[in-house]
């Protein structure tokens, strides 16, 4: 059995073929990596909001790694329950290991 | 008058990396003109990872690569304006602005313009039917949501398959809205092959390829569309109808550089890229006068136009500190028929050998090609380059290019077998 997947860790694109334990199509060792993964467990870092105290702005956050697909949405849920207060800092701390999943929910913007 | 050296418009990441490289080549008295309460420019609202991995070697979301260019303005105290609106350049480099203490004007030696590009809206693709609330172009809709936290709708349909179109089908899904769809008026999407996997193809949102919204139904909000496959001359095709009922349609189709205000001031556009028509040092054909970023030519990464800003500023810096050497030759440069656009459009030729970056787009895709640089006399280079797309920006370095005894030289991708 062969699958095709597109490869989402940089803006080339490569189409990697997978066929048993076969893998083809890559063009870099994170790609290979990406494909492996994929096949077993695959994960994705997330992006969203927080909102911010008597602000009428949102601060942006990522998960500190990527976290398994599967979870995506109560990783959303979680967040969307926090508000942080000014004055936030670069990569603060927002949730600390989200769902025990071992990743932190990290802000991506300065606000003073 | 005050008087300055350098004034960059624009306070995104062309003018961030403009000014930060014309600092680092000697030029001390400059400033940022930013319309925004912020800097940073449309970096800001793009949360979304995958910017940075050429130009940083990591993977960085867009207010974290606006963050690192804000930190080295910062670190240089390049002084910047905020929520500072320029209105008008003109041919002997004055620049009109206005903020909250009114309008004034800077007399500038040099000035290096970055200001962005629009989006082109629903006016500018004809869609017809009623006029409700809920059509939104994409980018508007994202700077609601990001830095707003607002959500336009609950019940999605995307047209266009741009960039900014397939990030908000993940972004608004993320969000809890429904994203239908997804309508491509072309054979092929123009946004990036690992946005399709990851904004669509994860969230099982359906692409329709050669298929385009042909009505909008709503008095006051809106209620539905209508979609329809195309033939190859773009032309709705009869009985391929299909109603969606949603509350918000999001455009996604096509950005044009903001090139207005240099087109007043008499810059001469160059006609397929619509930003300015530009030398290899990106100098406008007004003397002084630079342009960059997505206002020369809408770039796919933010990457690039941190390098070819970088070039501006160091270009900038050379010609007012009357380091430019003497023009010696001055040779036009035109393109095959499957290029797009072509920057530059002239050489000035001031060293027996030049260092030259070619920045071009194809027509259509194309597996293999050849891509050469020639006149009628001499083929000066030839590099081979594998799966060529009209959404993907080609870039193509030439070094020590003898172009002293040449008036013309094209650039030719040809299609090998």
């Amino acid at each position: 059995m062969s699958k095709k997947i597109t490869c989402i860790v940089c803006p080339n694109g490569c189409e990697i073929e997978i066929e048993g334990d076969k893998i083809s199509g890559y063009t870099c060792k994170r790609g290979l990596e990406y494909a492996k993964e994929e096949m077993i467990a695959p994960k994705r870092t997330i992006t969203s909001t927080v909102k911010i105290k008597n602000s009428n702005e949102v601060c942006p956050i990522k998960t500190s790694k990527p976290i398994p697909k599967e979870k995506i949405f109560d990783v959303l849920t979680e967040i969307n329950k926090v508000e942080i207060v000014k004055p936030i800092k670069m990569h603060e701390l927002v949730i600390e290991n989200v769902l025990n999943l071992g990743v932190n929910i990290i802000a991506t913007k300065e606000f003073l | 008058m005050i008087k300055k050296d350098l004034v960059i418009i624009g306070g995104g990441s062309a003018g961030l990396a403009s000014a930060v490289s014309a600092f680092d080549n000697g030029i001390r008295d400059l400033i940022i003109l930013e319309r925004n309460p912020e800097l940073g420019g449309i970096l800001n609202q793009c949360i979304h990872p995958g910017f940075g991995l050429h130009h940083f070697h990591e993977e960085l979301t867009g207010p974290e690569y606006a963050d690192r260019y804000i930190n080295e303005v910062k670190k240089r105290n390049i002084p910047y304006l905020l929520n500072s609106q320029v209105l008008n350049i003109t041919k002997g480099k004055i620049v009109t602005f206005i903020n909250e203490n009114g309008v004034q004007k800077f007399e500038a030696k040099a000035i290096i313009f970055a200001a962005g590009c629009n989006e082109r809206t629903r006016g500018q693709i004809l869609t017809p039917g009623y006029r409700p609330k809920g059509v939104y172009t994409a980018g508007l809709a994202q700077k609601y949501l990001n830095i707003y936290g607002r959500l336009v709708g609950k019940n999605v349909y995307i047209l266009g398959s741009g960039d900014i179109g397939l990030i908000m089908a993940r972004r608004m899904t993320l969000e809890g809205a429904k994203v239908l769809g997804v309508s491509e008026i072309m054979p092929y999407s123009n946004g990036l092959k690992r946005n399709i996997a990851q904004c669509l193809e994860d969230f099982n949102i359906p692409l329709r390829l050669s298929n385009t919204v042909t009505n909008i139904f709503g008095r006051d909000r809106l209620e539905a569309i209508e979609i329809s496959d195309v033939d190859e001359k773009l032309q709705p095709i009869k009985g391929t109808e299909k109603i969606i009922k949603c509350d918000t349609l999001l455009l996604s189709v096509g950005l044009y550089p903001f090139n207005s205000m240099l087109k007043n001031a008499g810059c001469v556009v160059n006609k397929e890229s619509k930003g300015s028509l530009v030398d290899q040092n990106l100098e406008t054909s007004i003397e002084g006068i630079f342009s960059t970023g997505n206002v020369l030519h809408v770039h796919d990464l933010v990457d690039f136009v941190s390098e070819e800003s970088e070039r501006a500023g160091t270009n900038a810096a050379k010609y007012i500190l009357n380091k430019l050497s003497e023009v010696k030759n001055i040779v036009n440069v035109s393109h095959s028929k499957n290029v797009s656009y072509l920057i530059p459009s002239i050489i000035k030729v001031r060293e027996e050998n030049e260092n030259i970056i070619f920045s071009f787009r194809v027509r259509k895709n194309i597996k293999k090609a050849t891509i050469i640089l020639k006149n009628p006399a001499k083929v000066h280079y030839s590099v081979k380059k594998i799966n060529l797309l009209p959404a993907e920006m080609i870039k193509i370095n030439v070094k020590n290019l003898n172009l002293l005894d040449c008036n013309e030289l094209s650039l030719e991708v040809i299609e090998d077998e």
